[in-house]
Formats: structure tokens, C-alpha cells, sequence
């Protein structure tokens, strides 16, 4: 006879939780409507008894775009004036977090996390970990390519978000005013676990810095004839933010409650300490002189000094020099034959990466078993390739848009929630990249390393929020 | 009020993992490179205080093409195709020997079982990551999966690299604790032996036929390794389940039996009753049995899945049926499918199968026709009685026996016969003994 009960036959009640109430707050920036290049300040106060939930927090915005480039967007003159080459612009297919260049948090005005280039980590993070089962309602959330078939076409504005400006030209447009929610992983502490925001003396203060380059954020597509119809350009723009706010649910305690949770963690008594998850992007230019030699190349990540590293990502992004504007240059891209660490004196791994196969497997083994059934992330083999170079547009229509980031993992104990990463802390971390010479470029490429690492969150006796991750 | 704090609101820091390092490496096969139907060995070395993360590991291949043969071979860039499996239909077995005590898994027909897991335990989203790897179809605007087109020139085809990841022991969520044991494990794969496993012609076969041809294969393992302290160790050995000395852990492994079905049977004017012996092992907790067919070789992807049956399957155990009454309809028969991976829930469904390849009594293509897409006729049995526990049925002295019902295909006779596949999915027990004998039971 078995001695184990099935959990299936057992029958119970949950335990009341504590007595509290959850609603949904809005934080609004406080410097109304903001340019590319300009900073949201969003204040969120000490709320007495109150804790907020950030898995379920985002950052919402809306942005309205003018254009500048060929063949953009417009009425004809005709009477009634007619929709013109209204199905060529994009988005990129990375959405709406391609507008948002730096996050910063800040408490008791001492700074508590700090992403920069957080389009583009965003973007590496995507393309390593997400998968085709959330692409439907991402696409509606954040603007991702909804791309059924993970061709990465971004979503067409017109038919996604409705008709361009009335004073829209060949030459200069204006898209409709689109409202996006961003969560991303690049809030850091706002976007992951529970913010004990009312042991906060001063609350926290989030600033959003929003990208000055409007072509990260669009591309342009050859017109209805196919093959070098009509292509749209886009040469330059501007975006304007409005209704900018960080929306996120707060629990609030009666007193209580709140006294044992005080209480139970020690709040105001001692430091009070949980973990998290932080990002860091380390931009450098791969030159023309690299791109176009073979050999090796070895870089330094600045600031790559982390107690536990639990893995690195990189991928190169598109100058937008090149193109007019009809690539997604929010997308990461693989530009080398094989790459190799050295952290501590060590290779990681002993054995380069130096196949596509080996890029995918070890990018998967950063979030998940590598079994065929459970990896999951957005390369595929039409669109994956290593030695990407960044080459001008041709005559013909993108069906698909090439992407690719080589990951490593550094846990140890991957598979459990214990701090198991890699000790860099004493150590530079170089990348030895190697090139093999390929079709001549004329631009240098934007490689984008980011690290993930094990965060230290603590609010001290004086309720001031701090991380420690070195 | 309750007086419990829910865990969410302690706030506190991730424990330390335990005391250890992890590195990657390689294991290179004992010879530089093999032919088809050679045997390969990699050795897994005993590592003192070590154990192996197999379920961030995997197989690096390369393989190369030359000298093919047979009609339309010579330059061709679209006709011949990868099978829907890709670079798992290079391996015919996947063993692991113990160096001390013999075969602890033995993987027959693995290209076989590939087929079955690859079309019926896959997600759209995770078929991106395996196009790149493993070289299966990416997904397709109609749904449709047809293997990835081949450049042949003079014929042969350039080397490709894959990066697979394997099953059975080689995916355990387990780490594999090669410190406790007292020997070396060594990987076997037997490769198919025939390029005709691996590549086939999607056009008539008077236009486009394979009859054979070279392959060149590498081999290593790209494996995850971790080393702990001493005292991890022992914390080790003190909180797993010792009984006596031996070390034991519970997992699954699968096997698959082939029977023939004759073209007469097939083409039976009336309908015909077929029951078929399962033979293979007869395993104390028997959890799911799969059932399907594949065409003979040459003829339309290798591995494509037919539901070969006219209109009803079921098994017998013993003297009693599974169930009950017949599997009749398509539908019934992915339903039942998708209850052997837990996955009858609306917002659970998986798989390749859709309503456009999981055609009921379908037959492989004509001499004349075209491959337009894999077939994935596929259905299952499941024998677990709750949810995530390994507990089936016990099949110790039973015979196992496919039922199914045959007659001619609407669509017409067919003129090459079918393997029909059975596929044991059961429940085994590891065990490592106090001298560190490593051993497997069921």
C-alpha cells in the first residue's frame, strides 16, 4: 500500500490572507508633456500601510511622431483627399520600449537603480527569452510585433493605431497618437516583486528618459508595387510624450495587519533585505576596421563588476546612417564568428561559441532547461545567422527581419532561487570576439553587452532604499 | 485576522547556492569523424565531487553530404529536403553504457520517438529555437511543416552544424552525480544507415529521388558541469533518499516497438480488424503508450506521422480494453493525445498536429505525387491516475495489443506498406549503489 497521499485527494481551505485592500494607482509625471530626449519625473509617495505590487506595474505613456523622410504617410490632394502610402511605416518590431532610452529610481535622492540604453537591452532580453505564445497580447500591451510566424515585421501604424495627421506630406508625417504600458524587465525594483513603498521616508522618484532618435522607433517599407516601389525613408523625427505615468497596484493594510508585517520583517528596527534581478548595458562601437578584417577583437566591459553574475548577453544594432530608415535598428544582431569571456583569469566558456547552434543553446540555458520542448526565444534559422553585417538596403521588400544575441549563463544552481552567480566583483571582464572578413561595410555597428546579476535591495532604519550588488 | 503573513510580505534575501562552481565543456568522441551506421562513443568522465546539468547540455553535430545518388541529385536547391526532424534523424540509437554495469538506457528507433515528441510535444514558440539547433521546420503562415530545402551541388551538400539537445537521461532535471559513481559513463549513438533517413525528395520521385549516398558526421558533448566542495557532498548523500547504501531517484524513459502493416491490409475492400502484438518491455508503471506509423524509406518524408488507421484505435492490456470503447474520430484521437501530456485543458492545447496534417486513415504520397507538408497523425493512451506523478499501470506478465481497423484509403490504394509504432512511455527507477555501481530498474 502506497504511503503517500496524492495532493489531488486532499481537501482544504486557503488561510485568510491579511486583512487589506488592493486598488490600482496612477503616479503621474510631474513635468506634463515631454520631447525626445527629455526626462518624466514620477514621484511616488510614502503611502501609509501600503505596499505595492510591481509584477503587476507598468509604466504607460502615449507618443505622437512627426516624420521626416520620402514617400512617408500623407493625403493625396485629391477631392476627397485620399489615404497615400498609408501601409508603409512600422513600428520596430521591439514596440513601444524602443521610445525609452534611460530609467533611473531614485531614493532619498540617492540613486537605487540605473538602466541606460534600456531600448536596447529591452530589445536583447526579447529576443533571448521571449517566444511566439505571448506575441498576441504583447502586441496590443507594448506595440511588439504581433509577427504569427516570428517574422518580426513590426505592426503597421494605420491599420494598428489609426490614420496620420491631417497635415501629413510626402515628406513629412505625422502618426496618429499611440498609447503604449511598458513593463519590460527594465524596471528594475518597480517591476519585479514587493515595494514595502510606506517604510520609505521619502518615497521613491522614477525618471524616464525618452529617446531622442525617432528612427529607432520606426521603419519604412517599399510601397503596394512591391520591389523598389514607392520606398518610404525616414531621415529624421521627433516624438512627443504625453500622459506619462507609472500605474500600479497598491495593497493597503488596516493597522493590524500592518504591525505584523512590521513586526515579522523588522522594519524601522533593523535593515530589512530582499533579493532581486538587475540589468546592465555596456554599449561599445564594433568599428569598420573590425567589421572588415579578420582577426581577433578584445573589449573591456566597463563597470562589469558584480557579486553574483548570473549571465551576459550581447548583440549588435544597426547604425542608422545606413538604410533611410527601412531597418528596424532596434534589433540585435550577431556580427562575429565565435565569442569567449575571460572573467577572473578564466575562459567561460573553456570552448568558444562558434556556431549558430551553440550561440541559440547557450542563450537558451540563461533562462530555462535546453530541452526542445520547454527553449524558447525569438531566433530562427532563416533569420539567425552569426557574422551579420549591416549592408545598405536593396530594392526588395523585408519579409522577414534578421535578428540574433549570443547569451551565457554563469549559475551554478540555475534551476533554483538561490544567489549562485559569478563572483566579478575583483575581476575585468573581456570579450574576445572573433571577426572573419565578410562584405565591406561603411558603418561601424552599436554591440550592446548586458549583464544580469543578483540585486540586494535594503531600506535601512532610516527607510532609505539602497541596492548592493558588488 | 489571520495571523499568518503571507510569504510574499517577508522580505528577505535568496539563500546562498550551495558551495560549488560551474564550467562548460566539451567531450569529444573517440574518433574524428563517422560514417553511416558507425557506432560513436563519448566518455562521460567520473568527476570527483562532480555532477553533470543535463538539462543545459547538449549534442554538438556536423555533418556533410557527398557523392548522392539517384534521380535529379546532381544541382538541385529546392526538391531535396531535410527530414521535419532535421539533425535528430541522423541518430538511430542513443544508449548510456556504465562502464561497471552495462546499458542503464537503451534508445531504439530514436529518430522514431523524435518524431513523436518533436510533433506532439513542441510549441510554435519553442520550433523557432529548434530550427536554428537542431535544423526542424520553422513555423509556417499555413501551419504546414515541410522540411528545410537542401543546396546540392555536385552532389553533395555543404557541412551544416547543429547543436541538439537529448532525451532520456540525457534531459533529467536531475543533476547527474558522476562524483558517487565509481566508473566512467560512456554516450553510444548508432547513426542512421542511410541518407535516405536523413534527407528525402518533396517532388515525384521520377523527377527527384534519393537512392543513396555518403555522410561524414562529428560528434561532441557540450556539456554543464558543476564541482562542489566536500561538505557539499556530504550534505549531498545525508539529504537524498538512502536505502541501505543505494541512492535512488525516480524518472521516465520511453521505448518504441515496430510492426508491419502490409499494403494489402491496407488496401483491404472491406474493413478489416488488425490486432498487433506490442512486444519490448513489460514496465511496473506503465504511464502513456503512443501510437502512429511511418512510411518505408524513399518515399515522402521519413518521418512523417500517419494515423494509419481507418477510423477507430485502442489498446488491450491483458484482458481488459483502453479504452473502453474505440478512439474513433481525429479529434478524439489528439484529445486523447493531449491528455498523455496533461494538456486537455482549453489553454493548454500543444503540438504540432493541426486540422490540416492530422488526417485520419492517411496513406504516404504516390510515386507521382508531392510531399507538401510532414504528416502528424499521432494519438496516445494516458495510464496516469493523478496529475505530475509518475504512477500507471502495472504490465509485469501482460501482453500489451494494438487494435485498430483498416480498409482502402478514399483517396485510393497505396503501393508501399507502413511500420505502425508503439511508444512505451514508463516510469524507471535510478539507483547508485555504496560502491558507486549505477544501475537502472523498472
Amino acid at each position: 500500500m502506497s504511503t503517500v497521499l496524492n495532493n489531488e485527494v486532499i481537501y482544504s481551505e486557503e488561510p485568510l490572507p491579511l486583512s487589506s485592500t488592493r486598488r490600482v494607482a496612477e503616479f503621474e509625471n510631474n513635468r506634463g508633456n515631454i520631447r525626445g530626449g527629455g526626462t518624466a519625473y514620477i514621484s511616488i509617495p510614502n503611502l501609509r500601510n501600503g505596499v505595492i505590487d510591481c509584477n503587476g506595474a507598468f509604466v504607460k505613456f502615449t507618443v505622437q511622431s512627426t516624420l521626416e523622410g520620402t514617400n512617408l504617410p500623407h493625403y493625396s490632394s485629391a477631392s476627397p483627399p485620399a489615404e497615400t502610402l498609408f501601409n508603409q511605416l512600422t513600428l520596430s518590431s521591439s514596440g513601444a520600449v524602443s521610445f525609452i532610452r534611460k530609467i533611473d529610481i531614485f531614493s532619498n535622492s540617492g540613486l537605487v537603480a540605473s538602466i541606460d540604453h534600456a531600448n536596447k537591452l529591452a530589445s536583447i532580453i526579447s529576443v533571448s527569452n521571449n517566444g511566439l505564445n505571448s506575441q498576441n497580447a504583447k502586441s496590443v500591451v507594448d506595440g511588439t510585433s504581433i509577427s504569427p510566424t516570428g517574422d518580426l515585421i513590426g505592426n503597421v501604424i494605420s491599420d494598428c493605431y489609426g490614420l496620420f495627421g491631417t497635415a501629413s506630406t510626402a515628406t513629412k508625417s505625422i502618426t496618429p497618437e499611440m498609447t503604449f504600458i511598458i513593463n519590460n524587465g527594465i524596471l528594475a525594483c518597480l517591476g519585479e516583486g514587493m515595494m514595502p513603498i510606506f517604510a520609505q521616508k521619502n518615497g521613491i522618484e522614477l525618471q524616464i528618459q525618452f529617446e531622442t532618435d525617432a528612427r529607432l522607433s520606426y521603419v519604412g517599407r517599399f510601397g503596394a508595387g512591391g520591389a523598389d516601389s514607392a520606398p518610404t525613408t525616414i531621415t529624421s523625427g521627433t516624438n512627443t510624450f504625453t500622459n506619462i505615468s507609472y500605474v500600479a497596484p497598491i495593497i493597503e493594510f488596516d493597522n493590524s495587519s500592518m504591525d505584523a508585517i512590521v513586526s515579522r520583517n523588522g522594519f524601522g528596527t533593523r535593515d530589512v533585505m530582499w533579493s532581486g534581478v538587475g540589468y546592465h548595458a555596456n554599449t561599445q562601437q564594433l568599428s569598420i576596421v573590425n567589421q572588415n578584417s579578420t582577426g581577433l577583437v578584445t573589449t573591456l566591459l566597463a563597470n562589469n563588476r558584480f557579486k553574483s553574475l548570473k549571465s551576459l548577453h550581447v548583440g549588435a544594432f544597426d547604425n542608422p546612417s545606413v538604410g533611410a530608415g527601412r531597418g528596424d535598428l532596434n534589433l540585435p544582431r550577431v556580427p562575429f564568428t565565435s565569442i569567449q569571456y575571460r572573467m577572473n583569469g578564466l575562459e567561460y566558456p573553456i570552448n568558444r561559441i562558434d556556431t549558430i547552434g551553440k550561440v541559440v543553446q547557450n542563450t537558451i540555458s540563461c533562462h530555462s532547461n535546453n530541452s526542445p520542448s520547454v527553449g524558447s526565444t525569438l531566433m530562427k534559422i532563416t533569420d539567425t545567422a552569426l557574422d551579420y553585417r549591416q549592408l545598405p538596403v536593396t530594392a526588395s521588400e523585408f519579409t522577414s527581419m534578421k535578428r540574433g544575441v549570443c547569451g551565457l549563463s554563469l549559475e551554478t544552481w540555475a534551476e533554483t532561487d538561490s544567489i549562485s552567480g559569478l563572483d566579478v566583483s575583483q575581476s575585468d571582464t573581456e570579450a574576445l570576439i572573433n571577426m572573419t572578413s565578410k562584405a565591406v561595410v561603411t558603418a561601424s555597428l552599436n554591440l550592446v553587452f548586458v549583464s544580469t546579476y543578483d540585486v540586494i535591495y535594503v531600506i535601512n532604519e532610516q527607510g532609505v532604499l539602497s541596492a548592493s550588488y558588488n | 485576522m489571520s495571523d499568518l503573513v503571507s510569504q510574499e510580505f517577508n522580505f528577505e534575501v535568496d539563500n546562498e547556492g550551495s558551495e560549488g562552481r560551474c564550467y562548460r565543456a566539451i567531450l569529444p568522441s573517440e574518433a574524428s569523424s563517422y560514417n553511416a551506421g558507425e557506432r560513436c562513443i563519448i566518455e562521460i568522465p567520473h568527476t570527483a565531487n562532480g555532477f553533470m546539468n543535463c538539462s543545459n547540455s547538449w549534442l554538438n553535430l556536423s555533418v556533410e553530404f557527398k557523392n548522392l545518388t539517384g534521380t535529379g541529385v546532381t544541382a538541385e536547391t529546392t526538391a531535396i529536403r531535410l527530414s521535419n526532424i532535421g539533425a535528430y534523424s541522423l541518430i538511430s540509437q542513443l544508449n548510456i553504457v556504465s562502464n561497471s554495469t552495462g546499458y542503464v538506457q537503451e534508445i531504439r528507433n530514436f529518430q522514431n520517438v523524435m518524431a513523436l515528441l518533436l510533433n506532439s510535444n513542441t510549441d510554435q514558440s519553442a520550433t523557432m529555437a529548434n530550427s536554428v539547433c537542431s535544423g526542424v521546420p520553422p513555423p509556417d503562415p499555413t501551419g504546414l511543416r515541410l522540411g528545410i530545402s537542401q543546396t546540392v551541388a555536385g552532389n553533395a551538400i555543404a557541412k551544416q552544424t547543429f547543436s541538439i539537445p537529448l532525451i532520456g537521461l540525457l534531459s533529467s532535471i536531475k543533476l547527474l552525480p558522476l562524483g558517487f559513481l565509481n566508473d566512467n559513463l560512456s554516450i553510444e549513438i548508432i547513426w542512421a544507415s542511410s541518407v535516405r533517413n536523413v534527407l528525402f525528395s518533396s517532388t515525384a520521385v521520377a523527377t527527384n529521388a534519393i537512392t543513396g549516398g555518403d555522410m561524414t558526421i562529428t560528434a561532441e558533448y557540450d556539456t554543464d558541469l558543476i564541482v562542489v566542495s566536500d561538505n557539499t557532498m556530504t550534505q549531498v548523500r545525508q539529504a537524498s533518499d538512502i536505502n541501505q547504501g543505494i541512492m535512488s531517484w525516480s524518472d521516465t524513459q520511453i521505448h518504441a516497438v515496430s510492426n508491419s502493416v502490409s499494403i494489402s491490409e491496407l488496401n483491404a475492400p472491406t474493413e478489416i480488424f488488425k490486432q498487433t502484438l506490442v512486444g519490448g518491455v513489460k514496465p511496473k508503471q506503465l504511464l502513456q503508450v503512443f501510437h502512429t506509423a511511418f512510411s518505408n524509406l524513399g518515399r515522402g518524408d521519413p518521418y512523417s506521422l500517419y494515423s494509419y488507421w481507418s477510423t477507430e484505435w485502442r489498446l488491450r492490456l491483458g484482458s481488459q480494453e483502453f479504452p473502453p470503447r474505440f478512439i474513433k474520430s481525429e479529434a478524439e484521437s489528439i484529445a486523447s493525445l493531449q491528455d498523455c501530456y496533461n494538456a486537455i485543458a482549453v489553454s493548454l492545447h500543444n503540438g504540432q498536429a493541426n486540422v490540416n496534417t492530422a488526417d485520419g486513415g492517411t496513406r504516404p504520397p504516390s510515386t507521382t505525387g508531392l510531399t507538401t507538408a510532414t504528416k502528424t497523425g499521432v494519438s496516445g493512451y494516458n495510464f496516469t491516475k493523478f496529475y505530475d506523478t509518475e504512477e500507471g499501470i502495472d504490465t509485469v506478465g501482460k501482453q500489451l495489443i494494438t487494435e485498430v481497423n483498416l480498409k482502402l484509403s478514399p483517396s485510393g490504394a497505396t503501393d508501399v506498406s507502413l511500420n505502425a509504432f508503439t511508444f512505451k512511455r514508463f516510469a524507471v527507477v535510478y539507483s547508485i549503489s555504496e560502491s558507486g555501481e549505477f544501475s537502472v530498474s523498472y
